[in-house]
C-alpha cells in the first residue's frame, strides 16, 4: 500500500470517527455502574480511614511500651536510702524490719543496713528488721529476698533489670520458687558494707532471716531476672528464605516456588506474636475443572498452568513448646493476607487449536485479605545472644479462593532465616 | 455546556457532589464513549472502560489542573485506560483471522459512504493489538516510538501492527465496495456495509475474550 492510500485510510477513519454515534448515546445503566462504584469506595474509605487510625495507635503504643521497656534502668533509678533502725519485734518476729521509707508510703517496704553497724549481711542480731506492714511474717517458711543494690526503681519493678549491674551490687538470697510465681513482693537490699534502700509495691513477707541461707546470690538473682525478662518484651526482626511447593487443593503435582520476606515479632513470656511481608513466586498446575471462569471457552483445555506473584502478609502467634539452652521449639498459626501482585495462566490443550485462548494475565486485581490459614512450626538455634538461625516448616491453607482462577491454592515449605533480637540493642 | 458550567461541575465533583457528578458524567458521556469505542472490542467492554476512566476522573480531580482543558485531561484519561484494559490482556492470543469479512474489491463511492457506526464496526473487528496501534497513530497521532513506550513493545512491532491492521481495514473496505455479491449485504438509505451480520456476542467472544 503506497504512502498516499494508507494517509487516505488514516484520514477516512480520523475523519469519520470524529463525531460518536448511536453508540456513544448515554445509558442510564451506565451511570447507575459508576454510581456503585462509588458509592463502594465511600464505603471503604471510614473502613480504611479507621483501619489506618488504629494501625497508628497500634504502632505508637507498641513502640512507646517497647521504649519503656527497653529502657534500661539507668535513667529511671535512683539512689533511695531508707533508714532501718533496729526495732521492737512484731508479732513475735525477731528479725523483722522496722520501715521508714522516705519515697513509698504505706505500701513500700525498704530495707537498709544499720548505720552503726558495717559487718555486712549477716542479718539476725545485727540486722534487725521489722515492718509496721508485714502482712504474714510467720507463713513463709523459706521466703527470704535479700537483694542487694544501691538502687532501685520509682516503677512497679523492684528488680534490677541490669543483670550485670545486680550481680555486681548485689548479694543475698532470693526465694527462687516465689519469684517465679511472680507473687513475691518484699526486697530488701543489703550491700557489702551498707545495705541500701530497696522499694517494693506491697509489703508482705519478712521470714526470719537465716545466714546459713545467704547461699550463692548471683545465681539466685539470675534465676529472677530471667523470670523478669519473661515477661518484658522481646523483640526481634527475622529475613526469611522459604523454598516451597504449591498445589490446587492437593500435592500430587506440586510445583516449586520460592518467598522471601521480613516478620517483625514480639515475644512476650511463651507468646510470640509476628506479622511482616513476603514476596512470594506461587507457580502450580490445575487441572481445568478446579479452575473458575466465566469465559465460554469452545474448546475446553485440559488444566492450566499458573505462576502467581504474591504479597503475603501475615499475622501468626507462636507458642514456646521447647526451650533448652541455645535451642527453641514453637508451634503457631495465624492469617496471612494475600495481595495478587501478578497472575499469568497459560491454557494447556489437548491439541492445538484455531480462535482459542492461550494466555490470559491479571495484575493487581485480587486481593484476599485474612484469607489464609497458616500452620507453622519453629525452630530456632541462639547463635549468639543477638542472632539466631531459624527454620520454619509451614503449611498455608487457602479459607477463601484465590486468585482470578479461585483455586484452592495451598503452600507448603520450608523458611530458612536469621532472627535478630532487637532489644539486645538497648542493653547496656 | 459553557465553560463556567463545565467548571462549576467540575467544583461539585471534588467535593464529591452526587448530582455534579452525574451531570458532569452525562455531559461528557459522548466524548468519551467515542474514545472508548475506538479502543475496545465492543460496546460491552467499552462500558467497562469508560466507567474505570472516569471513576479515576471522579476520584482524582483534585489532580487536575484547570489551566488545561478539561476535555483535553479526560480524553487522556479515557485512552490511557483503554490502554490499560488492552495491557491487562496482552497475552491473550489471537489467532484468528477476519474470515467474516468478505473479500471483493474496494470502491471509494462506496467507503465515502460509511459512517461513523460503520467505521467503527470495522475498527472494532481489528484484532485488540492491530486496533490499539491503529487507534494511537493513525487516530490520536502517537509515533511508534511514543507508542512503543505506552504498550511496551518495540517501535518495529507497533509499525508492523500498523501495517497489518491497514491491511485488515482495506479488505474489510474492499468487502464493503463489493457487497452487491455478498448474500448478507446490508442495505441502509446512508450506507453500505459488507460485513457478515455478526451479532455482539460473536464479536465478544472472537475479540474481547475475558476469562
Amino acid at each position: 500500500m503506497k504512502s498516499t492510500e494508507e494517509e487516505g485510510l488514516d484520514n477516512l477513519f480520523k475523519q469519520g470517527l470524529q463525531e460518536p454515534g448511536t453508540f456513544a448515546d448515554y445509558r442510564e445503566s451506565d451511570w447507575d455502574a459508576l454510581e456503585q462504584m462509588l458509592d463502594e469506595r465511600e464505603k471503604k474509605r471510614p473502613v480504611i480511614f479507621w483501619l489506618r487510625i488504629a494501625s497508628g495507635i497500634a504502632a505508637v503504643l507498641l513502640l512507646a511500651f517497647g521504649w519503656l521497656y527497653m529502657q534500661s534502668d539507668d535513667t529511671k533509678i535512683t539512689k533511695q536510702p531508707l533508714a532501718v533502725h533496729k526495732g521492737s519485734t512484731d508479732n513475735g518476729i525477731t528479725s523483722a524490719p522496722t520501715q521508714t521509707n522516705p519515697v513509698k508510703q504505706d505500701n513500700t517496704v525498704a530495707a537498709t543496713h544499720d548505720s552503726k553497724d558495717n559487718t555486712g549481711t549477716s542479718g539476725g542480731d545485727k540486722h534487725q528488721i521489722a515492718g509496721d506492714l508485714i502482712k504474714k511474717p510467720s507463713s513463709v517458711n523459706h521466703g527470704h529476698i535479700l537483694a542487694m543494690g544501691r538502687t532501685y526503681r520509682k516503677d512497679k519493678s523492684f528488680f534490677p533489670l541490669s543483670g550485670t549491674a545486680a550481680r555486681r551490687d548485689t548479694a543475698g538470697l532470693v526465694d527462687e520458687n516465689r519469684m517465679n510465681r511472680g507473687n513475691v513482693e518484699t526486697l530488701a537490699a543489703v550491700s557489702g558494707k551498707k545495705i541500701d534502700a530497696f522499694a517494693a509495691n506491697h509489703v508482705t513477707d519478712f521470714p526470719e532471716l537465716k545466714n546459713d541461707e545467704v547461699v550463692n546470690p548471683a545465681t539466685d538473682l539470675s534465676h529472677t531476672i530471667k523470670g523478669i525478662n519473661k515477661r518484658r518484651p522481646q523483640y526481634a526482626l527475622t529475613i526469611l528464605a522459604a523454598p516451597n511447593i504449591n498445589g490446587v487443593s492437593t500435592f500430587k503435582e506440586a510445583e516449586v516456588g520460592a518467598g522471601f520476606g521480613l516478620q517483625f515479632s514480639m515475644s512476650i513470656a511463651k507468646f510470640t506474636f509476628s506479622t511482616g511481608a513476603a514476596y512470594a513466586k506461587a507457580p502450580y498446575l490445575t487441572p481445568f475443572a478446579d479452575y473458575h471462569t466465566s469465559y465460554p471457552f469452545k474448546y475446553t483445555p485440559v488444566d492450566v498452568s499458573a505462576d502467581c506473584r504474591v504479597l503475603d502478609i501475615p499475622l501468626n502467634v507462636d507458642y514456646l513448646v521447647y526451650s533448652k539452652a541455645r535451642n527453641q521449639f514453637s508451634v503457631g498459626s495465624g492469617l496471612s493476607s494475600y495481595i495478587m501482585l501478578n497472575e499469568d495462566y497459560h491454557y494447556n490443550y489437548a491439541k492445538p487449536y484455531n480462535y482459542t485462548p492461550t494466555d490470559y494475565s491479571v495484575t493487581n486485581q485480587n486481593q484476599h485479605f485474612l484469607g489464609i490459614l497458616n500452620l507453622q512450626a519453629t525452630y530456632l538455634r541462639k547463635l549468639n545472644p543477638k542472632v539466631s538461625l531459624a527454620v520454619q516448616p509451614y503449611l498455608k491453607i487457602p479459607l477463601t479462593g484465590i486468585g482470578a482462577s479461585q483455586v484452592r491454592l495451598q503452600t507448603a515449605g520450608v523458611a530458612f532465616g536469621l532472627k535478630w533480637n532487637l532489644n539486645s540493642l538497648a542493653k547496656p | 455546556m459553557s465553560e463556567e458550567e463545565l467548571q462549576q461541575l467540575i467544583e461539585g465533583c471534588r467535593n464529591q457532589d452526587r448530582k455534579c457528578q452525574k451531570m458532569l458524567y452525562k455531559a461528557l458521556y459522548g466524548f468519551a464513549m467515542g474514545i472508548c469505542l475506538r479502543y475496545a472490542g465492543n460496546r460491552y467492554e467499552a462500558s467497562e472502560i469508560l466507567n474505570t476512566g472516569f471513576f479515576k476522573v471522579m476520584t482524582n480531580m483534585e489532580k487536575y489542573d484547570p489551566a488545561k482543558p478539561f476535555k483535553a485531561w479526560l480524553g487522556r484519561i479515557m485512552m490511557n485506560t483503554s490502554i490499560d484494559y488492552y495491557r491487562s490482556n496482552l497475552k491473550v492470543a489471537y489467532t484468528e483471522e477476519l474470515d467474516q469479512a468478505d473479500h471483493v474489491g474496494v470502491s471509494e463511492s462506496v467507503t465515502s459512504k460509511l459512517g461513523y457506526d460503520e467505521l467503527l464496526k470495522l475498527v472494532q473487528k481489528l484484532p485488540e493489538a492491530y486496533r490499539t496501534v491503529f487507534n494511537l497513530f493513525a487516530i490520536d497521532g502517537y509515533t511508534h516510538e511514543e507508542i512503543g513506550e505506552m504498550l511496551g513493545i518495540n517501535p518495529g512491532t507497533s509499525k508492523s501492527n500498523l501495517h497489518k491492521a491497514r491491511q485488515k481495514l482495506q479488505k474489510m473496505l474492499q468487502s464493503a465496495s463489493s457487497g452487491s455479491s455478498n448474500a448478507e449485504i446490508r442495505h441502509t438509505s446512508t450506507s453500505i456495509v459488507a460485513i457478515r451480520q455478526t451479532d455482539v456476542t460473536d464479536i465478544y467472544i472472537n475479540r474481547g475474550f475475558r476469562p
